[in-house]
C-alpha cells in the first residue's frame, strides 16, 4: 500500500525524495520505496523519518483501517 | 644501535600513523558515503543466497552432465570459472535492478568506467590469445581461451544492467521532479 501521507508530509516541507534520504541517511530509492509501499521500514527509519519531517509515527505510518478494526 | 634499524622503525612508525589517520577519516565519512542502507543490505543478503544456489545448482548440473557423458562441454578451468561467473554476474544484476549495488552517494559514473576497463582489458587478452594463434573450440570443445571472453560477457552482462537501471533511475528522478 502506497504511503501517500509520507509523500505528502515530505512535500509540505519542500523536500525532494534526494534531500530527505540525504538527511536521513539512506539512499533516495529506498525513499522511494517506502513512499510506493515496496519496503517496510525498520522503526529506527522510521524515527529517523518522523524526527526529520517533524511528524509522529502514527502521523506517518500508522494506517486508519488497521485503526478502526482495532476500535471496533 | 644501527641507523638501519632506526630508519625501519620510523618507517614503520610512520606507517602506522598514516593507517590510523586513513582509517579514521574513513569512520567519519562513513556515516554519509561508502555504505548501504537497511534495505540495500537486506536485498544483498538476498542476492549473496541465491547466487550461492545458482553456483551450487551450476556445479551439480555439469558434475551430473560429466558422469553421465564422461566428457565435459569445455576446458575443466574454464567451466569451473562459468560457474563462479555465473554467480557473480547474477549476485550483481539482482543488486543491480533492486537498487541495491551502489552504497549510498557512490558515483554511478565510476563504476561504469571500471566496468568499461574491465571488458576492454578482457577482450585485448581475448585477441592477443587469438592472434598468437590459440582456438577458442578446440575438438568440439570450449579451451581456456574463452576465459577472457567469458569475463568480458559477465562484465558486459553488468553494464547493461547498470545502464538500463540508470535509465529508469533518471525517469523515476524526472517524474518526482
Amino acid at each position: 500500500m502506497k504511503n501517500l501521507k509520507l509523500k505528502a508530509a515530505r512535500a509540505s516541507r519542500d523536500l525532494s525524495q534526494e534531500e530527505l534520504a540525504s538527511r536521513v541517511g539512506v539512499s533516495r530509492q529506498t525513499i522511494s520505496a517506502i513512499e510506493k509501499g515496496d519496503y517496510n521500514p525498520t522503526i529506527k527509519l522510521c524515527i529517523a523519518i518522523c524526527r526529520e519531517l517533524g511528524k509522529t509515527l502514527d502521523e506517518l505510518f500508522w494506517e486508519e483501517t488497521e485503526k478502526k478494526d482495532l476500535s471496533d | 644501535m644501527d641507523w638501519g634499524l632506526w630508519i625501519m622503525f620510523a618507517i614503520l612508525v610512520v606507517m602506522v600513523v598514516c593507517v590510523v589517520a586513513v582509517s579514521n577519516r574513513r569512520e567519519r565519512t562513513a556515516a554519509q558515503n561508502g555504505v548501504f542502507d537497511e534495505r540495500q543490505m537486506k536485498i544483498r543478503g538476498d542476492a549473496f543466497k541465491w547466487s550461492f544456489i545458482v553456483m551450487v545448482v551450476y556445479y551439480m548440473a555439469y558434475a551430473i552432465l560429466i558422469s553421465f557423458t564422461q566428457d565435459g562441454l569445455g576446458a575443466p578451468e574454464l567451466m569451473i570459472f562459468l560457474g563462479l561467473e555465473l554467480g557473480l554476474v547474477f549476485c550483481s544484476v539482482y543488486c543491480i535492478l533492486r537498487d541495491a549495488f551502489l552504497a549510498i552517494n557512490r558515483s554511478f559514473g565510476f563504476i561504469v568506467t571500471m566496468d568499461l576497463c574491465c571488458i576492454a582489458a578482457q577482450l585485448v587478452g581475448y585477441f592477443r590469445e587469438r592472434a598468437q594463434g590459440a582456438l577458442l573450440i578446440e575438438n568440439g570443445k570450449l579451451t581456456a581461451t574463452g576465459l577472457p571472453l567469458s569475463l568480458a560477457i559477465s562484465f558486459g552482462v553488468i553494464l547493461i544492467a547498470l545502464l538500463v537501471r540508470r535509465h529508469y533511475q533518471k525517469k523515476e528522478e524526472r517524474e518526482e521532479a
